[in-house]
Parts: structure tokens; C-alpha cells; sequence
């Protein structure tokens, strides 16, 4: 299952990756049940491959597309990002893939593609959480198009040099590290070029909670929680550790200029 | 047997009291809740201080049926622990999911409402705890049985916490209102009726 030749990158440098049995018992993935162990435990009824995307929308290459022939594994590169949840814990995980700019401009979207939208498998036998529950499935997501092709954000494969556990969103999913985890929607079955804003599952949701942007902001707080600090996982036996939360999730070279003049307080 | 109920059972209750106390320390010590036992342990000693909660408001009208009516000895020891579940609710949140970082815990209580209903109904319990004296008890009369209703509040405010914070999964809060307006809902009934009773021995 692991990767040969992946290409290095200098992104995580200075970072101490968090331990592969956390990242991948620790997991956000209501598919599989609303425990963080849940996903580990139940996510092996999901079968990913052989996998196919299908791809629609504003874009003059649309149709469905086998996993293997939109990603080569020639071209995987290694990137150790940040991971900031929402719920104010997070990771650092060494991810493999690909970014997803490259694989955007293969369908060459129109220029009524302003959004991009994303929608992960709907498979109540595979995914036993889908069965019930307050979430309107399948899982949607959503980037304006100039986010979506930013180089940090990231269509991913693999972590830790091998393919990606079905339990961290198997066998492809999307990595934005500036942006709160649940952006970053896993297992995906479908991709539309738009031209409306879509609706993301969280902003249905909880819209007063969940904005479409969901960037890693200090500065705002979730409605029911500060987003000041983070626990950076593992934390001790009994002492978290503690750390302060970044603007962007520490991206902002990258990313700032994407939100350039935006009220940041109320597009969250 | 009689005896060793009337005497020397206690401190095995008490025990049994603070079994969920030691399986979590237990579990927490051996690495059970690891990678982040501040998330987990927020919502298990929250669901205990909830489960304390509506033990101590059901031994009121378990009581009043004659078989239960034994329960009287325990009330106070029930009440005790719903304020000691709550205080460990609350040092968890200090402790292991703040790391007791001043800036998150400031952060918190100035935008966090649903912090307040929490504090109010553990400070109710407080109130409650210290009053639950029998020396308490005579010093305050009549009195004692007002304040006491206090819990009343204090449920609604449980209520009120659990619900401003659900994230998807609302099954806890569903399965802890319906018992909680079940055991409110109680009182409601028997108050009517008394007020009935009342009514009519004075008509009559």
C-alpha cells in the first residue's frame, strides 16, 4: 500500500507529525458513526476501489472518470500540513497528493465556473451512519473556484507514504489546511463546476455556526466555543498541550490574498 | 441483615456512588481516552452529572410509593453526588480540555452563553450541597424546602447547556429532556392534586 518515488516538499518543516495510530483512531466521519473511534472500528464495510468521480458542471471535460486516471501516481508529491478541526484540537499529518489545481484544469472549467462543489459517496450498506441521524446525506462541500485552485490546497490519495486509511476518508479526498477540517470532505464521488454558491452539509446545518468560508480564524469564534487555542493532539495523560491558534491556520502568506478586503466576521 | 442496613451500609454505597468517578480516573490513568481526554472526558462526567441529576429527582416520588419509601436515607447522598459530578464536569473542562489556558477559559465565559447555564445550575447545586445539612435543614424551616426547589431551575438550565451545544448528534439531549420533563412533569401532577385536595377540604 505505500507509495514509491513520492516527491518531497518543504511544507511541515519544523512540525512534529502527529503518531499515525492517532491520526487514524481520532477521526471526524459521521458516515461512520458520531464517536471520534467510530470511523476506525467501522470503516472497513467501505469498498474504494475500483473508484470512479464523476465530474459535471461548468467545464468543457465532463463524465465519469475511473480514481486512477484522474491521479497519477507518478505525479504524488508529500505534504506535511497543519490540521485544525473546529471542534479546537488538531493534528499535523503528512499527506500524499496532488494539487488540486492540476486536477481541476484537466476538465477545463468555463468561466462560469465560479465554485467549485463536492459531494462524498451516499452508500447507506458501506456507510452505516448514513442510515440515520440529522444530516441530509450525502456530505456537501464547496470552494470558490480561485480557492480551489490556490497551490496548498490539496486533492490527496495517501498520508504517511501509503494510501489513505478508509477511516481518514479513503481512497481520495480534499486537504485545505488553512481552512477548518470538516472543509476538507473525504471519500468523494463528485465533482461540479457552479456558478452559484453551493451549500456546504454544515452550513445547512447550523448556518449561524458554519459559514461557507470556514477559515481557521482566531479572531472568530465559533457560536459555542473560542477559537482562540487549539490542543494539539496527543495531549499528555492529563495535561492538554495547549497551543495558540493561527490566522489561517499559520497559511497566511499563502492564503491571505484570496480574502483580500473581505469582512472576515461575517464571511466565516 | 436489618441491622447492617440501618448502620453499616453507607460507606458501601458511597462507593457505589463513586464507581463512575474511579473507572473514569482508571481509564483516564491507563490511557483509555488518549489522544484528547479533555473531549471525551467533558462528555462522559457531563452525561454522569446529568444521570446524579435525575436520580436526585427521582427519589421524591419514588418515596411516596410505600415500597421505595426506604430511598428517604439516601436522598441527601443522591443530591451530593449530582454536585460532585458537576464539579468534576467542570475541573475537567478547567483541567484537561483548557489545559487551564486563562485566554481560552476568558475566551470561553465572554462569548460562550451556554457556559453560564451550566455555572447556574452547579452553583444552585452548590447552594444545595452546603445547605443539605440536617443542622441546614432546622435553621432554615420553611425555608429549606423553597430554596431546595431551586433544582427545578437548575434542570431547566442543564436543559438549556445541553442543547446550545449540540454538534450532529442530538440523541443525549433528546434522551436527557425527555427524562428530565418526565421527573419535572411529576411534580406538575402531585402539586395539582395536592392543590385540589386542598381546595376541596376547604370547600368542604
Amino acid at each position: 500500500n505505500a507509495f514509491d518515488n513520492i516527491a518531497e516538499t518543504s511544507f511541515g518543516s519544523g512540525e512534529t507529525v502527529t503518531p499515525y495510530d492517532v491520526s487514524t483512531s481520532y477521526n471526524n466521519f459521521y458516515e461512520f458513526g458520531y464517536g471520534k473511534d467510530d470511523p476506525a472500528k467501522r470503516a472497513g464495510s467501505l469498498q474504494t476501489r475500483p473508484w470512479s468521480i464523476t465530474v459535471e458542471g461548468e467545464a468543457e471535460v465532463t463524465g465519469v472518470f475511473d480514481l486512477e486516471d484522474i491521479i497519477k501516481e507518478a505525479a504524488l508529491e508529500e505534504r506535511i500540513y497543519r490540521l485544525r478541526c473546529v471542534e479546537a484540537w488538531s493534528m499535523v499529518i503528512p499527506w500524499v497528493g496532488i494539487p488540486l489545481a492540476d486536477v481541476l484544469n484537466k476538465f477545463k472549467p468555463t468561466s462560469k465556473a465560479k465554485y467549485v462543489y463536492f459531494e462524498t459517496l451516499y452508500d447507506p450498506k458501506q456507510m452505516h451512519g448514513q442510515r440515520g441521524g440529522s444530516i441530509d446525506w450525502p456530505y456537501r462541500e464547496g470552494l470558490r473556484i480561485d480557492e480551489a485552485m490556490n497551490p496548498l490546497a490539496l486533492l490527496s490519495v495517501g498520508m504517511y507514504g501509503s494510501i489513505l486509511p478508509n477511516q481518514n476518508g479513503a481512497p481520495v479526498r480534499l486537504v485545505l489546511p488553512w481552512k477548518y477540517g470538516f472543509k476538507s470532505i473525504k471519500s468523494i464521488v463528485k465533482i461540479r463546476f457552479v456558478e452559484k454558491m453551493p451549500t456546504s452539509t454544515w452550513m445547512q446545518l447550523a448556518p449561524n455556526e458554519y459559514g461557507f468560508y470556514a477559515n481557521v480564524n482566531p479572531q472568530v469564534d465559533h457560536p459555542r466555543w473560542s477559537q482562540k487555542e487549539e490542543r494539539r493532539l496527543p495531549s499528555g495523560v492529563i495535561f492538554p498541550n495547549v497551543i495558540e491558534t493561527q490566522m489561517f491556520n499559520g497559511y497566511e502568506e499563502e492564503v491571505a490574498d484570496l480574502y483580500a478586503g473581505m469582512d472576515l466576521k461575517k464571511y466565516y | 441483615m436489618k441491622a447492617f442496613w440501618d448502620r453499616k451500609e453507607k460507606p458501601y454505597v458511597l462507593i457505589v456512588f463513586l464507581l463512575p468517578f474511579l473507572w473514569m480516573l482508571g481509564s483516564l490513568l491507563m490511557g483509555q481516552y488518549f489522544p484528547d481526554p479533555g473531549k471525551l472526558l467533558m462528555r462522559l462526567s457531563g452525561i454522569w452529572a446529568c444521570v446524579f441529576v435525575a436520580a436526585a429527582l427521582s427519589v421524591t416520588p419514588l418515596m411516596k410509593i410505600k415500597r421505595f419509601n426506604w430511598l428517604v436515607r439516601y436522598r441527601r447522598f443522591v443530591g451530593l453526588s449530582a454536585f460532585f459530578y458537576s464539579m468534576l464536569h467542570l475541573v475537567i473542562y478547567l483541567l484537561l480540555f483548557a489545559g487551564l489556558s486563562w485566554r481560552w477559559i476568558r475566551s470561553d465565559l465572554v462569548e460562550k452563553p451556554y457556559i453560564y447555564a451550566g455555572v447556574f445550575a452547579l452553583l444552585v447545586l452548590l447552594a444545595l450541597a452546603i445547605t443539605s445539612t440536617k443542622k441546614m435543614m432546622k435553621r432554615l424551616g420553611r425555608n429549606w424546602k423553597r430554596l431546595h426547589r431551586l433544582i427545578y431551575l437548575a434542570t431547566i438550565a442543564i436543559v438549556l447547556h445541553l442543547w446550545w451545544q449540540v454538534k450532529g448528534d442530538t440523541s443525549l439531549a433528546v434522551i436527557f429532556t425527555v427524562v428530565f420533563v418526565m421527573l419535572l412533569g411529576l411534580r406538575l401532577i402531585s402539586n395539582r392534586k395536592k392543590l385540589k385536595k386542598t381546595i376541596v377540604s376547604a370547600t368542604i
